[in-house]
């Protein structure tokens, strides 16, 4: 028993090394219904906020349109869709990511309509270095049926230490100075970029291409 | 961390690097930069109806094309400069390149006081008619 707890230990150890470093194949998302409905065109609603930082939906707003409209999809003026709803009464994002996404699509004449929930946006400060992390849910459903089409979570944190030799006082010198830039103002614009590609592009699990893409349904073995 | 995954992803963000790089398909000019800098700061507004202006002249001029939304971002710029009729140019042409904002670009064209495609019809037969005359 004794000898063999090691070995047990051992093994177990092996396996979670074997399951931290393989790749493991992405785990394709199921596209069924995403296929048979094949949306054109995308309504991009303002985001749920669950940070601290009240100006995030706004920010995530302007980045994400040019992954979208790349990827080959109609993308309605997303500036122009916040106004509107704003100016009807819609600018509460709780309260639009709980209703009915059929009558929203129908209002606009979209096929879909993209939610996305930013669940961190947020920048933690240590002594020696600041880490920044945005994590994003999106989900994209159907104008027709109200069903699920598409769900992604994304979750990216950066640290703008640099780890790289050198004088240890001199390290901590620039670990500080890029703490305090970070504190001062953290720019979370390329981790939202970021996981704006990720949850797009991501092959098996991203977003199928779109009708003003050339691979258009020709993506069919790897979405 | 293992070495072979730091390389796997160092590959793998090389292969998200270079896939930015990829020319894009439409014309986009400062769009995202400019309206982020006006969520950071209501009074960048100009900066940015100013930026979408640029992308849409410099685009036409060199037979690219403007990215979806564009026309109609600039159209509401205009709309808010109380500058309507102008506003009804632009939301025409974003439906006319997309016909996918056809619904949304009515409602838009009617608030800005434009008339609807329709009418707008009826009004290009009278006005070729008087041509004709």
């Amino acid at each position: 028993m004794i000898s063999r707890l090691p070995k047990l230990a051992c093994c177990s150890l092996l396996v979670a090394i074997l399951a931290g470093c393989a790749v493991p194949p992405p785990a394709r998302y199921n596209y069924a219904k995403f296929r048979a409905e094949s949306p054109k065109s995308v309504l991009v609603v303002p985001a749920v906020n669950k940070s601290v930082e009240v100006d995030a939906p706004d920010y995530l707003l302007s980045s994400i349109s040019i992954p979208l409209v790349e990827r080959g999809y109609y993308v309605f003026p997303v500036h122009l869709v916040k106004q509107v709803m704003s100016d009807d009464g819609m600018s509460d994002a709780d309260m639009v990511h709980n209703n009915d996404p059929v009558r929203l699509a129908t209002v606009f004449g979209a096929d879909s309509v993209m939610y996305i929930s930013i669940n961190r946006w947020d920048a933690q400060y240590a002594v020696f270095s600041t880490v920044v992390t945005v994590e994003l849910a999106y989900t994209l459903k159907s104008g027709k049926s109200g069903e699920t089409l598409w769900a992604h979570k994304e979750k990216l944190a950066y640290s703008p230490d640099n780890n790289s030799g050198g004088h240890p006082l001199a390290m901590l010198i620039a670990a500080a100075i890029t703490a305090a830039i970070a504190k001062a103002a953290p720019d979370y614009m390329p981790l939202a970029r970021q996981a704006n590609n990720g949850a797009i592009y991501k092959l098996g699990t991203g977003l199928p291409a779109g009708p003003y893409d050339e691979s258009f349904n020709k993506d069919l073995a790897a979405y | 961390m293992n070495s072979s995954l730091k390389i796997l992803i160092a590959v793998a963000a090389l292969g998200l690097g270079s896939g930015c790089a990829v020319p894009t398909k439409y014309s986009w000019g400062d769009y995202d930069t400019s309206l982020y800098k006006y969520y950071k700061d209501p009074s960048k507004q100009a900066d940015y109806a100013s930026a979408l202006e640029k992308n849409i002249v410099s685009a036409e001029q060199n037979n690219k094309r403007v990215a979806p939304g564009l026309y109609a971002e600039y159209g509401y710029m205009l709309l808010q400069q109380k500058r309507k009729s102008e506003a009804v140019v632009y939301f025409r042409k974003e439906q006319q390149a997309w016909p996918e904002s056809s619904r949304f670009m009515e409602g838009m064209i009617k608030t800005a006081g434009g008339s609807s495609v329709a009418s707008e019809k009826q009004e290009a037969v009278v006005a070729t008619g008087d041509q004709g005359k």
